[in-house]
C-alpha cells in the first residue's frame, strides 16, 4: 500500500473517531461517571437524613453526628472519584502503557503512532478498540473500569460508615441481612417509600428470626416498631390503622423486655398519642404512658433532654384531663421545668422542644420551616455562635408553658368543684346500689320457698305467702330507691290491719330458716346439722366437726338431714303463735326465746309495706344470728321486741365463738352495711355488738314511724 | 389425659352442677353420675386425676406442696373463695400472713377479730387471684395452664382491679355457664404432651433422688462392651438432670410436639451404637436393648423415621430406657412408673392364640418385602436364621418400609425377642419372660400393656 494511500486512510480513521456521534458518547460517559459518583454521595446523605424521619432520639443523635460530617464526606468522595477517573484516563492509558502497546502492535503487524494502534483491514483503517480516549472516545473498557472503581470505592464506603457510628442493627452478625437491611433503608429514600418499607419490614423480621436473644434482637423490634407506627399512622389517607398500632405496641413491649434503651420512652409517647385510638387501652392508655415516662425520668441514666421531653409530654397529656389531682400534678411538672445552669442542657432542651413542636409541620411537608428548625436543633455551640437564636427558642418555650400553666390553673379550680359534686353523687349511688343488692338478696328467701314448694308439695298457702312477701318487698324497694325521703311518711300511713310485731317476727324467723335450710346454704349450716346428728344419735357423740365435714358417709347423712329439716320447717304453721315453731327449733336445732312487749298494740297491714320493711330487717338479722350461733353452747337464741320512751327496740342475741363467726359461715360482709343504710333512711339506729360470747344486734326505730304518733 | 387442680368452694352447694359444667365434657360423664356431695365428688374426680380443693387454704396448701404440685398439669381457679375449711385452727395460720401483708389485718388491734374478719371479707372476693399470683410468680407455674372461672360477671371487677393494681395483664375469666369453658377444659384434659412430660419429669426427679441415696443404680455400662469408664454413676445422674430440659413447658402445635418427641427419643437412644454387648448383658435387658438399638439406628440415619410418635410411644421408649439403664431397689418409683405404664396402654390379657397368629403374620409380612433389597442384603435377609429385627433393619436401610411404618416395628421387635416359634409354627414362649421371677417383672408388665396395639395394621 502506498504511503499516500496509508495517510489518507489514517485521516479517515481520525475523522471517524472524532465525529459528533463519538463525541456525544464520550460526553455521556463522563457525565455518567460524575453523575454516578454524585448520586452515591447524595444517597449517603439521604440515608442519614432518613433516620431522622423516624423521630427517635437515637436517630436524632446519629443524624447530629453526621451533620458536621456529611458534606465533607460527599466532597471527599466526589474528589476521589474524579481523581481515579483522571488517573486512569491520563496515566494508565497514555504514557506508561505506550511501550507495551507498541510492542503488541508490532507483533500483530499493526501501525502504532500518536499513542494509538491503527489496524488495517482491507481498504479500511480503524483504531484498536482498546485505544479510544476516555474524554472523547467510545464506550469501551474505560467505562467498565470507571464503574467498577465506583463500586469498589462506593459500596464499602456506604456500608462502613454506619458501623463506625454505632447503628446497632448494622452490627448484625448476619452479613447479608445487614446489607439487605441497608439497601432497604436506601430504597426508602422517598422514591418508593411504600415498597421500601415493606423491604425494611422483611429485613427486620428476618433479623428477628435469625438473631439470638440479645440487644440486636431487641433493636430490630424497636426499629420495626417505629416503622410500623409510621405506617399505621399514614396508611389510608391518614386514618389510623389499628392493627398496625397494636403491632407497634407489642413490638415496643417486647423491645423493653429485651432491654432496648429508648423503647420505654417511645412506648410512653405512643400511649400518650394513641390512648384514645387504641380500643383496648383507651381508659388506661394515658396513665400507662405517664407511668412509663416517669420511669424514664426516674432512671439515673436518662439524659437531661429525654427527661425534659418526658416532662413536657406528661404535662401536656395530663392537661387534657378533667381530674383535679392530675391537673395539679401537671402544673407541678411544669414548675419543675426550669432552665438549668448548663449551657448544653439548655441547647438540648430547646432542640428537643423544637422537634416536638415540629411534628405536625413535618407531616404537612413545610420544608422551609423544618429546615430552619433543624438548623436550630442541631446547633453546635463549639462551631456556631448562635446562642441568641437559641435563647429565642427558650423564650418561646417558656411563653407556651406559661400559657399552659394559666389554663391549667383555671381548669383545676373547675375540676375541684366537679370532683366534690361527683364524690357526693357517688356515695349516694353506692348506698342505693347496696340497698338494691340487699333487696335482691332478700328475695331469695321467698324464692327458695317457692322452689321447694314446687318440688315437693304444692301448698297454695305457701305460694301466696311468698308472693305477698315479695310484693311487700317490692313496695318498700320502690320507695327506698326512688324517694327515700318519703319512706317515713309511707310507713306512717300503714296503720290498720291484722299484722302485729309477733307475727312479723315469726314470719321472719321462718323465712330465715327456709333460706338457711335450703340446699344452697348446706355448707353454712353444716355445724347445725352436725349437732343435730349427734343429738339424735345418728353419729357417735365424739365425731369431730372436721370428720363430719370430710367423711363421705357423714356428708351423705348431712344432705339427708338438710332435706328432712327443710321439709319439716316448711310444713310448720305460725298462724297459731310461736309455740309450734319454738318447740321444733328446740328439738331439732337450737333453743330459742321470743319476747314481745306489744304495749301500744302496733298494728299494720299483713304483707303491707310496713311489714315488708320489718321482715327485711328482721330476716337479715336472724339469718346472721342463726348462721353464727355457736352450736356447742347451751345458751338460747333470744329475740325481743321492746317499747321504750321514744322508740321501738328489736334485739337479737345469740351465743357465738370466734370459730362460729368465721369460716364458711361468713357471707359477703355487706349485710351490716345494708342494715345501717336502711335504718339511716328510717332515722333509726343499728348497733351491732357481735365480737363477744353473746353476740347481739340492737335495732332502734322511731316510735312514730310504726305507731303513727308519739306515745 | 392431663391432671388438674380445681379450686372451687361450692358456696351455693351446687356440687353436681358445677362439676358437670366444667368436667362433664372432658370426662364424658353424664350430669347425674356426678356426686352431689363434697366427699363423693372429690373421690370421683380424684379417680380421674382431678384434685379438688374446696377453700383458699386448701388450695394454698396444695400448690405449695411440691410433691402435690408435681401431680398436676392444669389449674382451674374460682375467684371468690371461702377462705377456710371446717377445721379453722388448721387453716388460719395459712391465711393470716396474706391478710397481714395485703388486707390491713392488724393482730395487735384492740378489736383483733373485727380487723381479721374485715380483711377476710376483702380477701375472699379475690382469693383466686392470690393463688394465681402464687402459682405464676412464686412457683413458676405456666400461666397458660391456669383457667379462671367465676359464677357470674359480678366478680370480674374485683379481679380486674387486683391485676391492674399489680400491673399484670389479667387472664381471661370465663363464667361457669359459658360453653367455651367446658370446651377449654376438655382440650386441656386431652393434652397428652403435658401429661407424659409431667410423668417423665417426675421419674427423672425420683430416680435422681434414689441414685443419691443409693436406692437405685445406673447400670447402663452392663449392656455395653468396655464402658465402665464412660458410663459411670455420675453420668446417670447427669443424664437424668438433662432430660427435663428436652421437654419444654410450652409447645405451640403438634408439629413441635412431634419434633420434641423425636429429639427426646434420639437422646434416649444415642448410646446404643455398635458397642452393645448382647452376649455379656443380663438376659432380662436384651429385649429392651434390641428395640433401643434399632431406634437409635433409624433415628440417626433416616430423618423421616419415627417422626410420627405419640405420647404413648414416647412413654414406651422411655420405659425401655429406664429399665435398661437403671436397677431400682425402692418401691417409691413404682407408682410413677405405674403412671408411665398407664400412658403406654391399659393392662390387657394376652391371648396366646392371637399372639401366635400375629407373630406368624408379622413374619410373613416382613418376608414378602425382600425383593427390593440389594443382592448382598438379600443373601442375609433370606437366611432362615436371620432374626426378625435384623430383617426389619435391612428393609429400613434399603428404604423398603412405608413412611411412618417403623413405629409398629418397635413394638413387634420387642415381641420377637420374648417369644419364638417352634418347628410347627406354634408359639413357644421363652418361659422365663412370663414367669413370676422378679427380674422379668418389667418385661411381663410391659407386654401386657402393649399387646393390644403391637400388631395393629
Amino acid at each position: 500500500m502506498s504511503n499516500k494511500n496509508k495517510i489518507f486512510k489514517i485521516k479517515n480513521a481520525i475523522n471517524h473517531v472524532t465525529n459528533d456521534k463519538t463525541k456525544i458518547y464520550g460526553f455521556i460517559n463522563t457525565i455518567f461517571a460524575f453523575g454516578f459518583s454524585y448520586l452515591l454521595a447524595v444517597l449517603l446523605y439521604y440515608v442519614l437524613n432518613s433516620y431522622r424521619d423516624y423521630g427517635s432520639i437515637e436517630a436524632e443523635e446519629v443524624f447530629k453526628r453526621f451533620n458536621d460530617l456529611d458534606w465533607y464526606l460527599i466532597l471527599a468522595y466526589f474528589a476521589v472519584s474524579i481523581l481515579i477517573s483522571l488517573f486512569i484516563e491520563l496515566f494508565a492509558y497514555r504514557p506508561f502503557m505506550r511501550p507495551i502497546r507498541r510492542a503488541i502492535a508490532k507483533k500483530n503487524g499493526d501501525h502504532f503512532k500518536y499513542g494509538m494502534t491503527y489496524i488495517y483491514d482491507g481498504d479500511q483503517c480503524r483504531f484498536s478498540s482498546s485505544d479510544t480516549f476516555g474524554w472523547g472516545g467510545g464506550k469501551t473498557d474505560l467505562e467498565y473500569i470507571n464503574y467498577i472503581s465506583m463500586i469498589l470505592i462506593g459500596f464499602p464506603f456506604l456500608i462502613l460508615i454506619p458501623i463506625e457510628h454505632k447503628i446497632q442493627y448494622l452490627r448484625s452478625r448476619q452479613y447479608f441481612t445487614k446489607i439487605f437491611f441497608f439497601l432497604a433503608v436506601q430504597l426508602r429514600l422517598a422514591i418508593f417509600p411504600k415498597n421500601a418499607d415493606l423491604l425494611m419490614f422483611k429485613a427486620c423480621e428476618k433479623m428477628i428470626l435469625v438473631q439470638e436473644s440479645d440487644i440486636n434482637y431487641g433493636k430490630s423490634r424497636y426499629y420495626l416498631a417505629l416503622m410500623t407506627e409510621k405506617i399505621g399512622r399514614n396508611r389510608f389517607n391518614a386514618q389510623v390503622d389499628q392493627d398496625m398500632l397494636t403491632r407497634t405496641q407489642e413490638l415496643l413491649i417486647e423491645a423493653i423486655d429485651l432491654g432496648v434503651e429508648n423503647a420505654e420512652f417511645q412506648l410512653g409517647m405512643f400511649y400518650l398519642q394513641y390512648a384514645s385510638t387504641l380500643a383496648d387501652r383507651s381508659v388506661n392508655g394515658n396513665k400507662e404512658g405517664v407511668r412509663l415516662l416517669q420511669n424514664v425520668i426516674s432512671k439515673p441514666s436518662s439524659n437531661l433532654g429525654t427527661c425534659n421531653m418526658c416532662r413536657i409530654a406528661i404535662a401536656k397529656s395530663l392537661s387534657d384531663s378533667e381530674d383535679a389531682d392530675e391537673l395539679e400534678y401537671a402544673i407541678k411538672i411544669l414548675d419543675d421545668f426550669d432552665i438549668g445552669n448548663k449551657e448544653t442542657a439548655k441547647l438540648e432542651r430547646s432542640g428537643l422542644f423544637v422537634r416536638d413542636c415540629l411534628k405536625d409541620r413535618r407531616e404537612k411537608n413545610d420544608a422551609a420551616f423544618i429546615k430552619e428548625a433543624f438548623r436550630l436543633t442541631m446547633i453546635n455551640p463549639m462551631k456556631h455562635d448562635s446562642i441568641p437564636l437559641d435563647k429565642r427558642m427558650i423564650n418561646a418555650d417558656y411563653t407556651s408553658l406559661n400559657d399552659i400553666k394559666t389554663k391549667l390553673n383555671l381548669k383545676l379550680a373547675n375540676a375541684r368543684e366537679i370532683e366534690l359534686i361527683k364524690t357526693l353523687e357517688a356515695e349516694k349511688r353506692k348506698a342505693t346500689e347496696n340497698l338494691m343488692a340487699m333487696f335482691s338478696h332478700k328475695f331469695r328467701g321467698p324464692v327458695d320457698s317457692i322452689i321447694f314448694n314446687t318440688q315437693h308439695k304444692h301448698d297454695e298457702r305457701i305460694y301466696l305467702d311468698a308472693a305477698r312477701t315479695m310484693t311487700g318487698l317490692l313496695e318498700v324497694f320502690s320507695i327506698v330507691s326512688t324517694e327515700p325521703e318519703n319512706l317515713a311518711e309511707a310507713m306512717r300511713n300503714d296503720l290498720g290491719g291484722s299484722g302485729s310485731p309477733e307475727k312479723t317476727i315469726l314470719r321472719s324467723l321462718k323465712l330465715a330458716l327456709m333460706q338457711l335450710l335450703s340446699q344452697r346454704n348446706i355448707k353454712r349450716m353444716s355445724r347445725h346439722y352436725w349437732r343435730h346428728a349427734r343429738r339424735g344419735g345418728l353419729v357417735p357423740e365424739n365425731v369431730s366437726f372436721k370428720d363430719w365435714a370430710t367423711q363421705s358417709e357423714t356428708t351423705v347423712l348431712e344432705k339427708e338431714i338438710q332435706e328432712k329439716l327443710e321439709m319439716a320447717v316448711s310444713a310448720l304453721s305460725i298462724e297459731n303463735g310461736a309455740v309450734e315453731l319454738l318447740a321444733w327449733l328446740q328439738s331439732n336445732l337450737f333453743a330459742t326465746t321470743i319476747e314481745v312487749a306489744d304495749d301500744s298494740q302496733i298494728r299494720f297491714a299483713e304483707y303491707g309495706r310496713k311489714e315488708a320493711l320489718l321482715i327485711t330487717i328482721m330476716t337479715e338479722v336472724l339469718v346472721n344470728a342463726i348462721k353464727h350461733t355457736d352450736v356447742t353452747s347451751s345458751q338460747p337464741l333470744s329475740i325481743s321486741w321492746k317499747e321504750e320512751d321514744q322508740a321501738l327496740v328489736f334485739e337479737c342475741t345469740n351465743p357465738s365463738s370466734r370459730e362460729s363467726r368465721s369460716g364458711v359461715s361468713r357471707g359477703s360482709g355487706k349485710g351490716h352495711l345494708f342494715l345501717k343504710t336502711l335504718l339511716d333512711k328510717m332515722q333509726g339506729e343499728f348497733k351491732p355488738d357481735v365480737y363477744r360470747d353473746l353476740s347481739s344486734v340492737h335495732i332502734t326505730m322511731p316510735y312514730d314511724l310504726l305507731k303513727g304518733a308519739a306515745k | 389425659m392431663s391432671a388438674f387442680l380445681w379450686v372451687e368452694d361450692f358456696e351455693g352447694g351446687q356440687y353436681r352442677e358445677f362439676a358437670f359444667k366444667l368436667f362433664g365434657e372432658a370426662l364424658g360423664i353424664p350430669a347425674h353420675d356426678f356426686s352431689d356431695t363434697e366427699t363423693g365428688l372429690k373421690q370421683l374426680l380424684k379417680k380421674n386425676d382431678i384434685y379438688l380443693a374446696t377453700n383458699f387454704a386448701d388450695g394454698l396448701r396444695f400448690i405449695n406442696d411440691e410433691s402435690e404440685r408435681k401431680r398436676i398439669d392444669y389449674v382451674v381457679l374460682d375467684i371468690d373463695l371461702a377462705l377456710m375449711g371446717p377445721d379453722i385452727s388448721d387453716d388460719e395460720p395459712l391465711i393470716r400472713p396474706v391478710l397481714e401483708s395485703w388486707y390491713n389485718y392488724k393482730p395487735a388491734d384492740a378489736n383483733e377479730e373485727e380487723s381479721f374478719n374485715r380483711a377476710c371479707d376483702e380477701l375472699k372476693r379475690v382469693a383466686g387471684y392470690h393463688l394465681y399470683v402464687d402459682l405464676v410468680v412464686n412457683l413458676r407455674f405456666p400461666r397458660d395452664r391456669i383457667l379462671f372461672c367465676s359464677n357470674h360477671g359480678g366478680y370480674l371487677k374485683a379481679i380486674q382491679d387486683s391485676f391492674n393494681g399489680a400491673k399484670i395483664k389479667p387472664p381471661a375469666v370465663l363464667t361457669k355457664s359459658d360453653p367455651a369453658l367446658s370446651h377449654e377444659v376438655s382440650a386441656f384434659y386431652a393434652d397428652e404432651y403435658s401429661h407424659v412430660r409431667r410423668i417423665i419429669l417426675a421419674i427423672c426427679d425420683e430416680l435422681s433422688d434414689a441414685l443419691r441415696f443409693k436406692q437405685a443404680e445406673f447400670t447402663m455400662a452392663k449392656v455395653f462392651k468396655n464402658s465402665e469408664d464412660t458410663l459411670k454413676a455420675t453420668d446417670g445422674a447427669y443424664f437424668l438432670g438433662v432430660l427435663p430440659h428436652l421437654l419444654p413447658a410450652y409447645l405451640n402445635d403438634d408439629t413441635e410436639i412431634r419434633l420434641v418427641y423425636r429429639q427426646l427419643v434420639r437422646a434416649l437412644t444415642q448410646e446404643f451404637v455398635d458397642k452393645v454387648d448382647y452376649e455379656g448383658m443380663p438376659k432380662n435387658k436384651k429385649p429392651f436393648v434390641r428395640v433401643l438399638h434399632t431406634i437409635r439406628n433409624w433415628t440417626s440415619h433416616d430423618s423421616r423415621a419415627l417422626n410420627n410418635l405419640d405420647a404413648s410411644d414416647v412413654a414406651y421408649i422411655f420405659y425401655l430406657f429406664i429399665q435398661t439403664g437403671f436397677s431400682i431397689k425402692t418401691t417409691v418409683i413404682e407408682s410413677v412408673l405405674g403412671d408411665l405404664l398407664n400412658i403406654i396402654g391399659r393392662h390387657g390379657e394376652i391371648d396366646h392364640e392371637l399372639l401366635n397368629r400375629a407373630i406368624i403374620n408379622s413374619i410373613e409380612d416382613v418376608s414378602q418385602r425382600g425383593d427390593a433389597l440389594s443382592d448382598e442384603a438379600k443373601s442375609i435377609f433370606y437366611q432362615e436364621r436371620t432374626p426378625f429385627g435384623l430383617k426389619v433393619n435391612l428393609l429400613s436401610q434399603n428404604s423398603c418400609l412405608f413412611p411412618g411404618e417403623q413405629k409398629k416395628f418397635i413394638y413387634q421387635i420387642f415381641w420377637h425377642n420374648i417369644v419364638t416359634l417352634n418347628d410347627t409354627n406354634s408359639l413357644s414362649p421363652q418361659s422365663t419372660f412370663f414367669s413370676n421371677d422378679g427380674a422379668y417383672a418389667a418385661i411381663k408388665q410391659l407386654s401386657h400393656r402393649i399387646f393390644n396395639k403391637s400388631f395393629v395394621v
